[in-house]
């Protein structure tokens, strides 16, 4: 992989690193990369897929009975209250 | 474990009684070992002295009565915090409890806490938890494994009588066979995943660890089967019926060269100590050409890396989770996920994220998906002539701690003979299997699709032969 492109997947991967970081990181991916080769000498004749059922069920809604807000720990009367966004 | 089930529900050991003998390991060694990462003492005490008032007025029922239960952090118990071991959730607290948490509480266990385990369930030592590394109960100095590192050391310490974990390349059998204890992987789709936070879709489950095989059936007897929050579990199973009746006398085990290659002098060496005992039991032996797992367990990497990044995008720090900074939203996300994080966490998502890239899908992935179902193809061919298949678990014993933490590619080596059943989806135990000096071997037996309940029963004539 290229300095340039991996640049541009951490972009993409929407994650802040460091310098250090990216130093790091673009070593080990390559290493990583030799070992996902070996992959390349295996082959099979064959494929198989466990057969799987697709279940449905009925159209009908069930409560949640249990309460959400406690994610959210402020509370302002009967409104939940989150960070701004910006 | 039925055994000590019997005595709590007879009032010959109170569940009080029985929760201060595991607290009081729990102070003793706890403050070394780092297993949990919330402990709810008091929770447990008053729900241990509701369960007196039922012994006492003769009203004592349930599977798993009195015994106490350490739930792995990414599995949601209703009130307490739910980490997965990452900054990015240190102060998330679940509303609901997972469908597993929630059918061994209805048969009497009691939560005790929240277990260490690796970041996100990244990582096969126990090591990359923000809230610190767990230590083995063996040799503090070494590795528990992971990534269920926490689940692991509580049952192996006496801190607890039974725990859940999840496995999604070895991450319940690899903790397992570092500490000495049983761990077991379901067929998939045999345990409900509600409530368990994903790492990659198509290979977690969610599983028990016990110090006998009884605990496993045990367990595995409630938690298995239909539920409707996870429509893709349907069959269920008898364990216990089946642990009572199995005879091993005559049962085909089937291993091959193609599970040994890499692995180490030791550990090869109390393999050939456990086909001798399961040739002494009654089983017989097959050599048999199986696949070539040094070549074989990268493949699992390939097929997890971009399910995980794709499960890791929700947390972006606008809803819940770590708040970020910066001045446009691609900012404020980039830099929740930049603090949020650790390194195999970050080091996983750009991975998946390239390898799920338009430019590398056909090359990659799809290639990966293709040979996942080739895999499949080989293991069922081997399931004709054999009942059950063999290897040890983890082809080296317990490492130092830090000897391997910046090493991913040598670090990875260690689920090289666990993610044959992840990717093939059938289901598999770590079988403790004597020691080395101190350190404990574990050797894993693999069974067919949701034939589950025989590898259990299998496992239980293996207890203590070691």
């Amino acid at each position: 992989m290229e300095r340039e492109y991996f640049e541009h997947v951490v972009e993409i991967a929407r994650i802040k690193l460091s310098e250090e970081e990216k130093e790091r990181f673009f070593k080990q991916i390559q290493e990583i990369f030799s070992l996902l080769e070996r992959v390349k000498e295996i082959d099979f004749p064959e494929e198989y897929e466990e057969p799987v059922e697709n279940p449905l069920r009925k159209d009908v809604p069930e409560p949640f009975e249990k309460d959400p807000t406690i994610v959210f720990p402020k509370k302002r009367g009967r409104y939940l209250e989150v960070p701004r966004n910006l | 474990m039925r055994e000590l089930v019997k005595e709590l529900k007879s009032g010959e050991l109170l569940p009080s009684e029985h929760l201060e003998e595991v607290i009081e390991k729990i102070e003793e060694r706890e403050p070394r070992l780092n297993a949990f990462i919330s402990l709810d003492v008091e929770g447990a005490r008053e729900r241990a002295k509701e369960l007196d008032k039922l012994v006492r007025s003769g009203r004592a029922s349930g599977l798993l009565f009195g015994l106490v239960l350490a739930v792995k952090d990414n599995i949601a118990v209703e009130g307490m915090r739910l980490t997965c071991a990452s900054r990015m959730l240190e102060n998330y607290v679940s509303p609901f409890s997972a469908t597993a948490v929630e059918r061994l509480v209805r048969e009497g266990a009691i939560v005790i806490g929240k277990t260490n385990m690796d970041e996100f369930a990244c990582g096969s030592s126990g090591e990359t938890s923000y809230f610190g590394p767990t230590r083995n109960p063996w040799d503090e100095e070494r590795v528990p494994g992971g990534s269920s590192s926490g689940s692991a050391v509580a049952v192996a310490a006496g801190m607890s009588d039974l725990s859940l974990g999840s496995d999604t390349g070895g991450s319940i059998r690899n903790p397992a066979s570092f500490t000495g204890v049983f761990g077991f992987k379901p067929t998939y789709n045999l345990v409900s995943r509600y409530g368990l936070v994903d790492l990659a879709m198509s290979l977690d489950v969610i599983g028990p660890f016990s110090p006998d095989a009884d605990g496993i059936a045990l367990s595995m007897e409630v938690m298995a089967g239909p539920d409707g929050r996870d429509a893709g579990v349907q069959r269920s199973l008898s364990f216990l019926e089946t642990f009572d009746a199995f005879d091993p006398e005559g049962v085909r085990v089937g291993w091959g060269e193609g599970f040994l290659e890499g692995v180490e002098e030791p550990v090869r060496r109390h393999f050939e100590r456990f086909l001798n005992v399961l040739d002494s039991i009654g089983a017989e032996l097959v050599e048999l050409r199986v696949p070539p797992m040094e070549k074989v367990w990268p493949l699992y990497y390939l097929i997890m890396y971009p399910e995980f990044a794709s499960a890791m995008q929700r947390y972006n720090g606008l809803t819940y989770g770590l708040r970020g900074e910066g001045s446009n939203l691609y900012e404020v996300i980039a830099d929740a996920r930049g603090k949020g994080f650790g390194r195999e966490v970050k080091r996983r998502i750009i991975l998946g994220t390239y390898l799920s890239m338009e430019r590398y899908e056909k090359s990659f992935h799809e290639r990966g998906v293709k040979l996942r179902r080739g895999l499949r193809a080989e293991v069922k061919k081997l399931f004709e002539e054999v009942d059950f298949l063999t290897s040890p678990t983890v082809p080296f014993l317990p490492f130092r701690l830090g000897e391997r933490l910046d090493d991913p590619v040598k670090m990875y080596a260690a689920d090289a003979l666990t993610v044959l059943a992840n990717l093939t989806g059938i289901p598999a135990i770590n079988v403790p299997f004597g020691r080395e000096g101190r350190l404990p071997v574990g050797m894993q037996l693999m069974g067919r699709w949701f034939e589950d309940d025989r590898l259990v029963a299998m496992a239980r004539f293996l207890e203590g032969r070691g």
